[in-house]
């Protein structure tokens, strides 16, 4: 037991070191954060239009209309 | 694909029970009268030059960018893969309504943004309708590609890049010099997949205006000759069996590719 404390302290900056390492911002992390979030949502847009297309009210049809075609 | 081939020799007005063989009339017709015949190749070409030197390196992009170890890089991948889940079709339906000329989110931009000129057309002018529709059909086949490579990027050996990086190699250099060398086989099946997407390209064409007015490719002209009022069968057909010719090269270069993957 007493063997296993001296290698605590060292190990734990090190693993402290990548911890940070990890999450530090440089700026080439943020420029590609930046492209990967304009490209998702630029992906997503064609799957949002539709939805707030309907729920636009000009979009609704009025409750006398009938489907084209159909006798009334 | 035997009963094209059968059929291509055959009058345009037969019908199949009553065989009017004319030989090679129908190929003749075709590379010689057939005034649609070399605007659907050219445009089969444009889509094909433009899915390979556009959308896939996009793609491989994208997976390159997201092999990284990147906060967020699951929800990526998946707004990514999205699109490939729904078929051609109804990507065909989703863009015409980011292209509607009125309505569509593209020229409601346009207009927010003070532009003067008229409304553009985007899927009614035959001189954009192809580039607007490459555009629609890359949002599904990126992703598809994303996949694939990214696939390929994960069956790279890390010990590679760990002794590039021990070398003193950048992340750039890694990538070209060491981890694109590694994937020459998937790049081969991504090229000839891409070229494969790109000759049977057809429904979304076909949906939004039935592959006429600039968005002609082979595969619609196969179906308005074949399956339209005129019913020219056996005039289809033969356009059917030069799109055939035209895709063993990619297929046969796949299948190769793939059992030599095999073998190995």
């Amino acid at each position: 037991m007493s063997e296993l404390w001296p290698s605590v302290p060292l190990r734990r900056p090190g693993v402290a070191a990548v911890r940070v390492n990890k999450r530090r911002l440089t700026p080439g992390r943020v420029s590609l954060h930046a492209f990967l979030i304009v490209m998702a949502l630029a992906w997503l847009f064609p799957l949002a239009w539709p939805v707030y297309t309907a729920s636009d009210r000009s979009a609704t049809p009025s409750p006398t209309a009938t489907c084209p075609g159909r006798a009334t | 694909m035997p009963r094209s081939s059968s059929l291509s020799p055959t009058g345009p007005a037969s019908r199949i029970e009553q065989r009017n063989v004319v030989g090679l009339k129908n190929y003749q017709t075709l590379l010689s009268g057939y005034s649609l015949f070399y605007p659907a190749l050219q445009h089969n070409i444009v889509w094909l030059l433009f899915f390979v030197f556009i959308a896939s390196p996009l793609g491989m992009l994208l997976a390159v960018l997201l092999d990284r170890e990147i906060r967020g890089t699951r929800i990526y991948q998946s707004i990514f893969f999205l699109p490939v889940v729904l078929s051609l079709a109804v990507v065909g339906f989703l863009w015409e309504l980011q292209y509607a000329p009125n309505e569509g989110f593209i020229n409601n931009v346009l207009l927010d943004l003070r532009y003067k000129g008229p409304l553009i057309d985007w899927l009614g002018d035959p001189r954009i309708n192809l580039f607007a529709i490459l555009v629609a059909a890359s949002w599904r086949h990126i992703g598809y590609i994303m996949v694939i490579y990214l696939a390929g990027l994960k069956s790279v050996d890390p010990s590679l890049r760990e002794a590039a990086k021990v070398d003193g190699a950048t992340e750039r250099q890694t990538f070209f010099q060491v981890v694109l060398p590694v994937m020459a086989p998937i790049n081969v099946v991504i090229v000839v997949i891409t070229a494969i997407e790109s000759l049977r390209a057809f429904d979304i064409a076909y949906i939004i205006n039935r592959g006429k007015n600039g968005l002609e490719l082979l595969s619609t002209l196969i179906t308005n000759n074949s399956i339209s009022e005129a019913s020219l069968v056996g005039f289809g057909s033969a356009i059917a069996v030069v799109l055939l010719v035209i895709s063993l090269g990619p297929i046969v270069t796949f299948l190769s590719q793939v059992n030599r993957e095999a073998a190995s």
